[in-house]
């Protein structure tokens, strides 16, 4: 994981280079980060694309003879317990599972984004407020809640499972962007900013957000991943992704009773779930490698 | 000398920050005025409240910082009973700033153009193109070299020279009455820093705005400035024409000041360069009576009780001691 140290502005082939541009230079030469893209591409790739080259559909039940076949070249992944095709509901679950997972972490990142830019930009009394709040958030013991949530919040499916994680999952998202916005609001360009007029909200969205991405991509990338597995955790305990809509958690949960007989319905889904978590995980500290401040002074 | 008429008046102002130690007064009860067109020159060495000043006539104290007293007025409103969305609107339209440190003042994420045009856009109700084209005018007024080009780099593209004559393109994008630069030549090579000031005269003269010109550097003031405040614990001691102060400085603190500049005198005769004694005081623990006292030699018991008031002693010629200093320096330069 050698990185050359190259200084932002430095002259390469007659061409400026800016930030972002050696932060993907950087990023190439991470081979476990480029590995775990490359997966991730085909993961994704393959759940859009899957479901219509697949001859069978995620509900679609086999005859009585169908139940729980082993992977064969009718199935290239078995069968589960209805009868369905395995490999089919994995690219469903991949959708879902992935839905959940990125747009989560979205939710929780405009959350945590907007509570710790306010909290660190404006600071005193209402940084005060915000923060002691999401110490508080902080401090409840998320899965209890999260099943008396799932359950309280009316309506069923990805949506309800989006917005649960959501709830729970900007604070760290807000602490980062706080720390941020503390010293980089301290910056003479910011003040130079407030000097010819520009407005709060527009220091704060344009000109210092810009400044502190580099922390939240890597906080989403290593965020998705976990929220891939929170998912799960919840449809594990019935609570998340409701069948028959199939999601890698509730396969997970589904298969439980059979793992003895059937094994390949453990092995589908935890693997493809290991897998992308692991690549997320990979990719986040990839780019951490690449964005870190400290190789651009 | 002919005086336009007032544009900036600050009247007794009070500017402290309330910190855990205890009430640091940076702003004491400043006064001064800045005529249409004028440079007004405020000198003092670091914590005397210059910068402290320049930020409360923009209304940008921070927190613990406030504004306790007195009046800023400018064409004749005070500024400090303005609300943040009418200063805002007042800010680098009609008042604009330069900073000390031309490397970190521009947002790195933004190509300078880019920067440029917001100061313009911000104000002013006109389109991206016509912004586009005065930003380039404005790159090419304060001598950027092909201003079409400069337009899309990065602000780490540029030399620290150049920021900051980019840094005065964006306090000139909506010509404002007062400019106010505080140490904004400090952090140059001093070849640049004369390209900077020759920059900013030629300017002036253009535009007709006044300039309050903040600096710790003596020799800069005599260069820029038509009027010198002297700033010494949050107070104006001396405040004169530049040819009084620097032929008749009257202010104990002024004259050491002056004093303390290597002159072609010391060079010859060999002597030590006489300095002030002792230390500025510390804004926690301000002495009794004249802040000067425990550094001047010619303190008197009265000195040690009393704070003096600034008196005109002379016609235009304001000194804050009970015993001006009588003796005629030898003119600079």
């Amino acid at each position: 994981m050698a990185v050359e140290v190259t200084k932002v502005g430095e002259v390469a082939g007659g061409r400026v280079e800016t930030y972002w541009y050696l932060v993907g230079k950087r990023l190439r030469k991470h081979k476990l980060a480029m590995l775990s893209l490359f997966v991730l591409i085909l993961i994704i790739l393959a759940c859009i694309v899957g479901p219509y080259l697949s001859p069978y559909h995620m509900a679609e039940l086999g005859s009585t003879g169908e139940v729980m076949q082993p992977p064969s070249h009718a199935h290239l992944l078995g069968t589960d317990e209805l009868g369905r095709d395995v490999l089919t509901r994995l690219f469903y679950g991949g959708r879902i599972s992935l839905l959940v997972g990125f747009s989560s972490v979205f939710s929780a990142l405009v959350v945590g984004i907007i509570i710790g830019a306010y909290a660190g930009y404006y600071g005193g009394i209402l940084d005060t407020l915000l923060m002691r709040f999401t110490d508080i958030m902080f401090s409840i013991p998320v899965m209890p809640l999260l099943i008396v949530l799932s359950r309280v919040i009316p309506g069923s499916g990805v949506w309800k499972i989006v917005v649960v994680i959501a709830i729970f999952g900007w604070m760290t998202d807000a602490r980062i962007i706080r720390g941020m916005f503390l010293s980089l609001r301290e910056n003479e360009y910011v003040e130079a900013a407030r000097a010819i007029g520009v407005s709060n909200n527009r220091i704060i969205w344009r000109h210092i957000l810009p400044n502190s991405l580099a922390p939240i991509i890597v906080s989403a990338t290593l965020g998705v991943g976990g929220n891939i597995i929170y998912e799960a955790a919840l449809s594990y305990l019935g609570f998340g992704v409701m069948p028959p809509t199939p999601s890698w958690g509730n396969m997970l949960q589904n298969a439980e009773y059979a793992m003895a007989i059937a094994p390949w319905l453990v092995w589908s889904p935890g693997l493809a779930m290991f897998i992308t978590v692991l690549a997320f995980n990979y990719l986040g500290d990839g780019l951490r490698d690449a964005m870190d401040p400290r190789l651009y002074r | 000398m002919e005086r336009g008429e007032v544009l900036l008046d600050v009247r007794d102002l009070k500017t402290y920050f309330f910190t855990d130690d205890g009430v640091v007064k940076a702003v004491d009860g400043m006064s001064f005025t800045i005529h249409k067109g004028e440079v007004l020159g405020l000198v003092g060495e670091s914590g005397c409240g210059k910068s402290v000043a320049s930020m409360s006539i923009m209304q940008l104290v921070d927190v613990p910082g406030k504004i306790v007293g007195g009046e800023v007025i400018f064409k004749g409103e005070d500024l400090v009973k303005k609300t943040p969305e009418q200063m805002r609107k007042i800010r680098g339209a009609e008042i604009s700033m330069i900073f000390q440190e031309p490397m970190t003042s521009l947002n790195p994420v933004y190509t300078v153009g880019n920067q440029i045009m917001e100061a313009i856009l911000v104000h002013q109700d006109v389109s991206e193109e016509e912004a586009k084209k005065r930003t380039i005018e404005l790159l090419r007024l304060v001598g950027i070299p092909e201003p079409e080009r400069r337009f899309n780099q990065y602000p780490h593209e540029l030399s620290g020279g150049m920021r900051q004559r980019v840094m005065i393109a964006m306090a000139m994008s909506c010509n404002p009455d007062l400019l106010i630069s505080d140490e904004a030549t400090t952090a140059l090579d001093v070849t640049i820093q004369a390209q900077i000031l020759e920059l900013m005269k030629d300017l002036q003269k253009k535009t007709g705005m006044a300039i309050l010109f903040i600096t710790h550097d003596l020799a800069l003031v005599a260069e820029m400035a038509n009027s010198i405040a002297v700033a010494y614990t949050g107070k104006i001691v001396e405040y004169s024409d530049v040819y009084s102060i620097f032929k008749r400085p009257r202010h104990p603190y002024t004259y050491g000041l002056l004093n303390s500049v290597p002159s072609l005198k010391t060079e010859k005769t060999k002597t030590p360069l006489p300095a002030i004694e002792g230390m500025v005081p510390s804004p926690y623990r301000m002495p009794n009576g004249c802040h000067f006292n425990p550094r001047c030699p010619f303190a008197t018991e009265r000195c040690r009780k009393e704070m003096p008031e600034l008196a005109e002693i002379e016609p235009g010629h304001l000194v804050r001691c009970f015993h001006p200093v009588s003796v005629e320096k030898e003119a600079y330069a």
